[in-house]
C-alpha cells in the first residue's frame, strides 16, 4: 500500500514535536535529529500498522522511543558514563543560557531518571493523556501517574533548595548548624 | 555517635525539624510551584519545537516517496 499524501503531510507535521520530544530524551541535538530520522524512516514502511483516528504523535513518539532504548543497549557502556551523558545534554541549546533558572531546571530534569523525565515530558510538554503516554511507554497508566508525580516532587525540591539559597539559610540548615555547634561543646 | 548527638538535641530543634520538614512536603504540592514548572518544561520543549525544520527531513521525505515509486 502507497503512503497517502494525507499520511505524508501528518508525518510532516509532527516533525517539530518529534524533535522536540528526542532532545528531551538523549538531550544532544544532533542525536536527536539522527532519531527523528530513523523514525521517519521506520514511520514510512511501517505506515499500514498506524491505525487511522489514533493518535499519530503518540505512535511515532512510541518509534522513536524504541528506537532510543535499543539504540541505549546497544551503546550501554557509552551512556553509563553518566558524566559524559550528562555533559551531552547540558551542552543543548545554547539560546538557552543566560536564563540561569533556564539552566537550573534543564540540569534538574536531565538529573531525573529517565523513565520519569519521559513520563513528565509526554503529559506535562506534548499535551498527550496519561493513557496515551503509557501506550507510548508500554506501561500501566498508574504507572505514568506515580513516575509524573515523583519526577513534579523532585523538581520542586531543587527549585525549593534553589530559592533557599537565595533567600539565606532556612530552617533546616539553621537546626543543623545548631546541632553542628551542639556537638563541638 | 549520631545517636549521641540526637539524645543531646533540645526537643524545640527536634519540632523545629518537623516543622521544616511538614513545610517542605507542602511546597512540593505547592500549586505555583507545580505550574512554574509546568510552565518551564513547556518552554524548553517549545524551544525545540518552535525551531525551523532542518532541510534534510524534507529531503527525506521526498526521497522516501521517490523509493516508494521506483518500486512500483
Amino acid at each position: 500500500m502507497k503512503v497517502s499524501d494525507e499520511f505524508r503531510d501528518q508525518l510532516i507535521a509532527a516533525i517539530p514535536s518529534l524533535r522536540a520530544f528526542a532532545v528531551s530524551l538523549c538531550g544532544n541535538a544532533s542525536r536527536a535529529d539522527d532519531l527523528v530520522q530513523e523514525t521517519l524512516v521506520k514511520a514510512w514502511a511501517n505506515h499500514a500498522s498506524f491505525e487511522p483516528g489514533t493518535n499519530l504523535r503518540a505512535w511515532l513518539y512510541t518509534i522513536l522511543r524504541n528506537e532510543f532504548y535499543s539504540q541505549m543497549r546497544k551503546k550501554a557502556r557509552e551512556i553509563e558514563d553518566s558524566d559524559g551523558a550528562l555533559a551531552a545534554r547540558l551542552a543543548v541549546h545554547p539560546g538557552q543560557q543566560g536564563h540561569m533558572d533556564m539552566v537550573d531546571f534543564r540540569k534538574a530534569l536531565s538529573l531525573l531518571p529517565d523513565d520519569q523525565r519521559e513520563a513528565l515530558v509526554l503529559v506535562g510538554a506534548t499535551g498527550l493523556s496519561y493513557e496515551e503516554a503509557a501506550e507510548v511507554c508500554g506501561c500501566a497508566v498508574g504507572t505514568i501517574k506515580s513516575r509524573v508525580s515523583r519526577a513534579r516532587s523532585r523538581l520542586a525540591e531543587v527549585m525549593q533548595l534553589d530559592s533557599a539559597e537565595d533567600f539565606g539559610p532556612d530552617q533546616t540548615t539553621g537546626t543543623i548548624l545548631a546541632q553542628a555547634g551542639s556537638s563541638r561543646s | 555517635m549520631a545517636k549521641n548527638d540526637e539524645e543531646r538535641q533540645p526537643k524545640a530543634d527536634k519540632a523545629d525539624m518537623t516543622a521544616s520538614v511538614a513545610k517542605h512536603v507542602r511546597k512540593t504540592s505547592d500549586p505555583t510551584v507545580q505550574a512554574a514548572i509546568g510552565r518551564k518544561l513547556r518552554a524548553l520543549y517549545d524551544e525545540v519545537a518552535n525551531e525551523p525544520v532542518p532541510e534534510r527531513f524534507s529531503e527525506l521525505l521526498k526521497q522516501l516517496a521517490d523509493q516508494e515509486n521506483q518500486d512500483r
